[in-house]
């Protein structure tokens, strides 16, 4: 390697995730700068994240969990950004972003079974971790962020629906999504919390599930 | 601090010095961030080549060389100010962990503790995490015996 190739490696590297072969993102916050100003040529903003990852790192430890990002992210790289030629990135912890253009939409959908089970072996234990995926299309007049919250909506959905699955978001898909309340109980101090349709849903939650106390 | 660099530090063996290492994993080291400013500064100053060469690798940098040269890829590379950790690939999409903690009652300079964290890593536990890699039988004694305390 000369010390041109260094660079390019160094300017590389800003742009890299560092669990991952996918960008990072900083380099989502630069596409993101052209998808609000009309500039992109991505117009499907996908998001996806482990299902149960949470218990994934407290059954196997941190350091499986990280294994499972990164071999989640090899396949991000191997079967949607070097065949469909999408862009990839970790936004932080176990949330990924795609992005598309609707040309490749088909081709993405028959990608998603890939990730009903990615298993590794770790400390000669075999494990296995998935992921599900929700999308939204530009309209044009729609930010990236409201896009963004969109298709993790989507996700929320696709993950009920089972491992390896993609979901569109629709209007219908917000009304029905399930919300997060909590409501912390000043009797016994306990945080109660559920997830109930966005539609069913109640201002706040009306007795304590512990100890009874009405709210 | 140890001011020979191929003093051993209570018996384990020190980092090794940069010249050991080959030109390009030094310049991809300076990409990837594993040197320190000081070094990159060294390096841009165009600091003589032998002053480079008898500097100790850093550690990061040292351990990644060695698990390289043991065929061994490494996943992940965890540090805390008394332990290291690292998540490598021993064979395809298989994984190991591998931890070296300095006990409480050892107090050394900044360098000697990366020396130390080095030499206890590849001489004492990796060929411990190695042997069970490549016993599975004892692998699974050790699990057994772990359940039945």
């Amino acid at each position: 390697m000369n010390l041109t190739e260094a660079i390019e490696q160094l300017n590389r590297v800003a742009f890299t995730d560092d669990k991952t072969p996918l960008e990072n993102a900083l380099a989502l916050n630069k596409e993101v700068i052209l998808i609000d100003a009309g500039r992109s040529k991505f117009d499907v903003i996908v998001f996806g994240d482990l299902n149960e990852f949470k218990l994934f790192n407290t059954n196997h430890s941190h350091e499986a969990g990280d294994l499972a990002i990164r071999k989640v992210g090899e396949i991000i790289q191997a079967e949607l950004v070097a065949l469909i030629k999408a862009r990839a990135f970790r936004q932080s912890g176990d949330e990924f972003v795609i992005l598309l253009n609707q040309s490749q939409l088909k081709k993405f959908l028959s990608k998603t079974s890939s990730f009903a089970s990615v298993t590794f072996s770790y400390k000669k234990k075999s494990l296995e971790t998935k992921m599900s995926f929700g999308y939204a299309v530009s309209d044009g007049k729609t930010s990236f962020s409201d896009l963004l919250e969109h298709a993790e909506t989507a996700c929320l959905t696709a993950k009920n629906e089972g491992d390896g699955t993609c979901v569109k978001w629709t209007e219908e898909i917000e009304f029905d999504a399930l919300i997060e309340k909590r409501q912390n109980c000043r009797n016994c101090r306990s945080v109660n919390k559920c997830y109930i349709p966005k539609r069913l849903s109640p201002e706040k939650l009306k007795v304590c599930s512990f100890c009874g106390e009405k709210f | 601090m140890n001011s020979d660099p191929t003093e051993k530090i209570l018996g384990l063996p020190p980092r090794p010095v940069l010249g050991d290492a080959a030109t390009g994993a030094i310049l991809g080291a300076v990409a990837l961030g594993f040197l320190t400013n000081d070094w990159k500064a060294a390096l841009a100053g165009g600091a003589g080549g032998a002053i480079l060469a008898n500097q100790k690798q850093p550690l990061e940098f040292a351990v990644r060389e060695y698990f390289r040269q043991k065929g061994l890829e490494v996943a992940f590379f965890y540090r805390a100010p008394r332990a290291v950790k690292v998540t490598f690939s021993y064979a395809p999409n298989a994984f190991w962990t591998v931890e070296t903690v300095m006990p409480d009652n050892l107090d050394l300079s900044d360098d000697d503790r990366d020396d130390w964290l080095y030499g206890s890593l590849i001489v004492s536990a990796l060929p411990k995490v190695l042997r069970l890699i490549n016993n599975p039988r004892r692998n699974e004694l050790n699990r057994s015996n772990r359940t039945t305390k």
